[in-house]
């Protein structure tokens, strides 16, 4: 018996450190991927130039020949910032007098939905004829997009990056960028809400209230953060964290209060708040189970089979963000289409199979699907490696 | 399709319904439901949805768009199964 125990303890730790190096190699092929190569943009964003100097990093002046003299037409420069889903590159280019000439995105990884969205919206043919010194403004001076807003904000500011850049080796003056305010709002609020009752819910002393707690947690969960905000924690998220992509965090709170909200209690504590709590996907399964009064058995082995086909899946998924430095490279995720209705047909498909199974199986894309639940499950097989 | 073009159609289309609701009435009898008028509202309600999700599917098709039927299928389907799932539950009340 106590053999056993040891042999399964070995396992566990031999797999934790298995799946740990997968991911410090895939982190690293990531790390050695050869940079975007930005000559082609550089005549696309400013064809009057015949050929191009390099300023300062990621700078270039702009010439073309007149009289057998080179004459300066412009700047191009290079700006990033984060999205939704990574790093937004841009290639901008500028006249001697500070408008912008032509904008190209040299790089981006956001899911593909959302971005088409700030395509369709002509933002890149908008910002056309804006002076450097503009403020960028979502709202103001640049149009906003439903649906698409952290996406748009990330492009907004790597366009207005490049801009400064340009200006200074243009020695047009610009206001130096400011310090984001900290900006606590209604989502923060209900996040923390959402949390404290997840917290709650495990606390002793309401025992007799955990059910009416967990089903408050979730209907307030559904309604707050999967209809109105439309902001359930995603792989992207915790992808993006591994990849070093963090946001600042005075402007992305929401963001932050999210990733701890849910990883902080498993790491601390092994308690999963957020699932069984707050995640609205898990509550829409909960509620059709409820109503269908869902009472299929699945077998042990299909059981066991489609968990560690739901754990490969997101190990694989992790491993392909990491090397090729995309978070949402494989985004299989339904949240997003359930919440936005934004999709490609296979996502609404799976959408509509794993709502129908909820009718007859218990939270069916929580236990075989969701990367989030392989993940937990992680975190809690390294806790137990280190547990006597 | 000249079947869906004339009066044929909806006369058969009638059998059918009357069918459907007839069969529904003996099933209920055997599974000894108890059956009131608000559930008989229901049921016709159930019907007609699931009868125009079905309507919509096939004319997005006839009309060539493939899309729109499978989206359609899509959302109408689970919002049928879910409907249906949830009078299922009502239908079992005393």
């Amino acid at each position: 018996m106590a053999g056993s125990a040891v042999a399964l303890r070995i396992k566990r730790v031999l797999l934790a450190v298995l799946v740990v190096l997968s991911l410090i190699c895939a982190w690293i092929i990531g790390l050695c991927r050869q940079p975007v190569d930005v000559t082609p943009f550089l005549t696309q964003v400013l064809s009057q130039a015949e050929r191009f100097e390099r300023a300062e990093a990621g700078v270039y002046v702009g010439y073309a020949e007149e009289d057998a003299q080179a004459r300066e037409v412009g700047y191009v420069a290079m700006g990033s910032a984060l999205g939704y889903a990574g790093s937004i590159d841009t290639v901008v280019g500028m006249s001697l007098t500070g408008q912008i000439v032509q904008v190209a995105i040299s790089r981006q990884t956001e899911t593909l939905a959302f971005f088409q969205d700030i395509l369709d919206s002509a933002l890149l043919e908008s910002v056309i004829g804006k002076h450097c010194t503009d403020p960028f403004q979502i709202g103001h001076d640049i149009q906003a997009v439903t649906g698409a807003t952290v996406s748009l904000q990330g492009l907004t500011e790597a366009i207005q990056v490049a801009c400064h850049r340009a200006a200074r080796v243009a020695k047009i003056p610009v206001k130096a960028g400011v310090t984001p305010r900290i900006t606590i709002g209604f989502p923060e609020l209900i996040l923390a809400l959402l949390f404290g009752i997840g917290f709650l819910g495990y606390a002793r002393v309401v025992r007799k209230y955990r059910r009416a707690l967990r089903w408050v947690g979730l209907g307030l969960g559904l309604a707050l953060l999967g209809i109105w905000l439309n902001g359930p924690i995603s792989l992207i998220h915790i992808n993006a964290l591994l990849m070093g992509y963090w946001p600042q965090w005075q402007s992305h709170l929401y963001w932050y209060l999210l990733a701890l909200g849910v990883l902080l209690p498993i790491v601390l504590t092994g308690r999963n708040v957020y699932c069984g709590h707050v995640c609205p996907m898990g509550a829409v399964q909960q509620a059709l189970g409820a109503l269908s009064g869902n009472s299929i058995h699945v077998p042990r082995k299909i059981h066991r089979a489609l968990h560690w086909t739901q754990r490969v899946l997101a190990w694989v998924a992790v491993l392909c963000a990491l090397a090729t430095r995309n978070p949402g490279i494989i985004h299989y995720e339904l949240s997003s289409t359930l919440f936005s209705l934004n999709g490609a047909i296979w996502q609404f498909s799976l959408l509509a199979l794993v709502l129908i199974a909820s009718l007859a199986l218990m939270r069916p894309y929580c236990h075989y699907l969701c990367p989030l639940r392989a993940l937990t499950d992680f975190i809690r097989l390294t806790r137990a490696c280190f547990r006597r | 399709m000249w079947i869906f073009d004339g009066p044929l159609f909806w006369f058969v289309l009638g059998i059918l319904s009357c069918l459907a609701v007839t069969a529904f009435r003996l099933w209920a009898q055997d599974r000894r439901l108890h059956m009131t008028w608000w559930k008989w509202i229901g049921v016709i309600a159930w019907m007609a949805f699931a009868g125009a999700s079905l309507a919509f599917v096939g004319t997005s098709l006839g009309e060539g768009e493939a899309r729109a039927a499978i989206m359609g299928a899509l959302f109408a389907g689970v919002l049928v199964l879910v409907s249906g799932a949830l009078l299922w539950r009502v239908l079992q009340w005393r």
